[in-house]
């Protein structure tokens, strides 16, 4: 009784296309491409890269190493040849570092909130979150990119709080079954689609310099847990982040 | 002299403008097209017309040569104005006389025939195409025909009509077809065709509106209508509208006029009115709306073809209509893709514009993949500075107290710096700058630029090492 009316339950997801959101093996459904994040550790972890056609995370504290993911994940995609898109909430991009990653200047699209200062007017930063997620919008609905970020790192979590329970699952919806990477930066869970991957990552700072003179942060040692909901808490041996030269 | 008729022969009608009136010269296409719509321009100076039908609306030829003159004096033009069945005749009469002048074919022969080997120079200005015949280019052709007038001369020939009087193969084996040409046109004899040049069409389009409207939402309807119609037009033309102004007439009697000038040539008419759209909510009119114009500059059309080994890129229309909307949304100057700039100043931003259009796809770029082993820590800027109070301790920070919230203060665990950085101490203002780096770990965790004016002595946290 209790097996049938789940299978009519799914049935009924199914037809109103809200299965995604069901623990149902990954066999049951065909992966879709991935886009590798240019990070070996990482593409091992995620077994390839970024799923297509989902919203992924990467999160984490201060100095945590998301930038890097972030602009690794672009120097891979613009290397591929595809065109990419970054919402930056806060204007935080340095343009430099993206050069110096590897990234194709000339294929980001960035989108530049206001320069305001963290954590800023409720309403203010409530308004500045809002246009940057209708900005990450209308970039989907056109088409045509391979990786779409959202860089939300700052925002206070009452501003994530404020917006519509839909918000992310519309989202979601609108990247499912397209070609597109959709990945949300940011210090805590923002919304990953349901078969998403949240990164959480945290980092070891080495100095090198016995001097005072010669001191420098020479790198981040990172360490990445990946949250899926068809899978459990995987935390596999740490990356590096090179600091530059 | 009797009124000439022209009983189901071709009229043919050859304006020379005078050389006293350069001032007007781009009128006299448009008093030919006033008479006829088969108009062939030659230059600035002559045009020829076919006139034939105008018989029933004006009169007799010469009364045809006198009205048209007429015409053109009263646009400030002194033509000399020519009609003959012929166009070649129409065009060595119109050149070799003044006024107004109308033979019919018996007259045009022997008019023609009367005229010194001279009357053939006119022929250089575009009648004979000489290129056609040698395969050489327009000052060689007035070489050619130079040479062809003298070389008759030295036959002993001075009038047309003794041209005209030689056999026409003698003229082909000495001469060759430039010769043939030049024999023509002494008999009156059209070489080619009257080729009609086409009225550069304008696209434009204007209404005038019953009642003033007010607000974007009932301009949508009122440019949608239009811009259907634009775009009809367009593709018939097989044209692309590259720039669009849209002129709005407001009822304090002034124009509110905006320009948008498109990446690629487009004519779709959801998407032009999508972009004059997003444009005005960014600029609206001030004041209610009489008349709205809307006309394109156009280029041809553009081909595109798709590739199935390449990745596809956006259509050039969805691009533009997605930078509109984005522009509309964060700032004019807030969407674009970023540059770095030829600078020390780590406070400069740059960007370049965000354009992918058929003729220069998404194509992969030179440098070499980026090294997936290694890759490299990143700096997130604060493009507004945040001020700190730092205490200092033989020259380094100790601890740091920023005026924020959002990073917590704490003890400096460790640290690298200062690099010593300086420039444009020729200018006064932010321009020029002179600091101290430093790069901090704090004990509340996160690794952050700080940096020292040292006009001031200010510290403030510049950037978050991410």
């Amino acid at each position: 009784m209790a097996s049938s009316a789940l299978n009519r339950l799914e049935t009924l997801l199914a037809a109103r296309k809200l299965d995604g959101t069901l623990a149902r093996p990954d066999a049951a459904r065909m992966p879709g491409p991935l886009a590798p994040t240019g990070i070996a550790s990482l593409d091992e972890t995620l077994q390839g890269g970024w799923r297509r056609g989902d919203v992924s995370e990467v999160i984490g504290g201060p100095s945590s190493g998301r930038t890097g993911v972030v602009a690794a994940t672009l120097a891979a995609a613009t290397a591929r040849g595809e065109l990419v898109a970054l919402v930056d909430t806060f204007d935080r991009l340095d343009p430099a570092t993206l050069a110096g990653a590897g990234v194709n200047l000339a294929h980001v699209l960035w989108v530049r909130g206001p320069a305001i200062s963290l954590p800023g007017r409720p309403p203010m930063v409530a308004d500045t979150l809002h246009r940057a997620i209708r900005a990450f919008d209308l970039i989907l609905r056109a088409g045509g990119f391979g990786v779409i970020v959202l860089d939300a790192v700052g925002a206070p979590a009452r501003a994530f709080q404020d917006l519509a329970p839909a918000t992310w699952l519309r989202l979601a919806h609108g990247l499912s079954n397209q070609p597109v990477v959709g990945l949300l930066v940011g210090d805590r869970p923002i919304g990953r689609s349901a078969r998403g991957i949240t990164v959480r990552l945290t980092s070891t700072r080495r100095w090198v310099g016995d001097s005072p003179q010669s001191r420098r942060l020479a790198s981040l040692d990172i360490r990445a847990e990946c949250e899926q909901a068809q899978r459990s808490v995987q935390t596999k041996p740490a990356w590096t982040l090179r600091a530059a030269v | 002299m009797g009124a000439i008729l022209f009983l189901g022969a071709f009229l043919i009608c050859c304006l020379v403008r005078d050389a006293s009136s350069d001032a007007q010269a781009a009128l006299l296409p448009e008093i030919a097209r006033a008479c006829s719509p088969r108009v062939e321009v030659h230059g600035d100076r002559v045009v020829v017309f076919d006139a034939s039908g105008l018989g029933r609306v004006i009169g007799t030829p010469e009364e045809i040569g006198r009205e048209v003159q007429a015409l053109a004096a009263g646009q400030g033009l002194t033509v000399r104005v020519a009609l003959a069945p012929t166009r070649a005749g129409a065009w060595l009469l119109a050149h070799a006389h003044p006024g107004v002048t109308v033979v019919d074919a018996a007259q045009m022969k022997k008019q023609i025939g009367a005229l010194s080997l001279d009357s053939l120079r006119s022929l250089g200005t575009g009648l004979v195409d000489s290129r056609r015949s040698l395969g050489t280019g327009p000052v060689d052709s007035r070489r050619a025909l130079e040479g062809e007038i003298e070389t008759l001369r030295r036959w002993g020939l001075k009038t047309l009509g003794q041209v005209a009087a030689l056999p026409r193969s003698g003229v082909h084996t000495r001469l060759g077809w430039a010769g043939v040409r030049l024999h023509q046109a002494a008999l009156g004899e059209d070489a080619d065709p009257l080729v009609p040049a086409g009225i550069a069409p304008a696209f434009l389009e204007r209404m005038q509106l019953e009642w003033p409207i007010e607000g974007l939402e009932p301009l949508a309807f009122v440019l949608s209508r239009q811009l259907e119609a634009l775009s009809i037009s367009l593709e018939r033309a097989d044209r692309g509208a590259i720039a669009i102004t849209t002129s709005l007439r407001l009822v304090t009697r002034t124009t509110h006029e905006r320009t948008l000038t498109l990446p690629a040539p487009m004519r779709d008419a959801r998407t032009l009115r999508t972009l004059i759209l997003l444009d005005l909510e960014s600029h609206p009119p001030p004041a209610g709306i009489d008349a709205v114009t809307v006309s394109v500059e156009v280029a041809p059309g553009r081909i595109t073809q798709g590739s199935l080994l390449e990745r596809a890129y956006p259509a050039a229309e969805h691009l533009t209509t997605l930078m509109a909307r984005l522009r509309a949304l964060a700032g004019e100057s807030r969407v674009n893709a970023p540059a770095v700039l030829d600078t020390h100043d780590a406070r400069d931003v740059g960007m370049q514009p965000f354009a992918v259009t058929p003729a220069c796809p998404v194509a992969r770029p030179a440098v070499s993949a980026p090294d997936a082993a290694a890759p490299c820590v990143a700096l997130r800027r604060f493009r507004l500075p945040i001020a700190a109070r730092v205490m200092v301790e033989r020259g380094s920070p100790v601890r740091v107290m920023p005026a924020t919230s959002a990073i917590p203060a704490g003890r400096v665990i460790d640290r690298a710096g200062p690099w010593r950085s300086s420039g444009r101490w020729w200018t006064a203002g932010r321009a020029n700058w002179d600091r101290d780096e430093w790069d901090v770990e704090l004990s509340g965790g996160g690794c952050y630029r700080l940096v020292r004016d040292r006009a001031n002595g200010n510290w403030a946290i510049e950037g978050e090492i991410d």
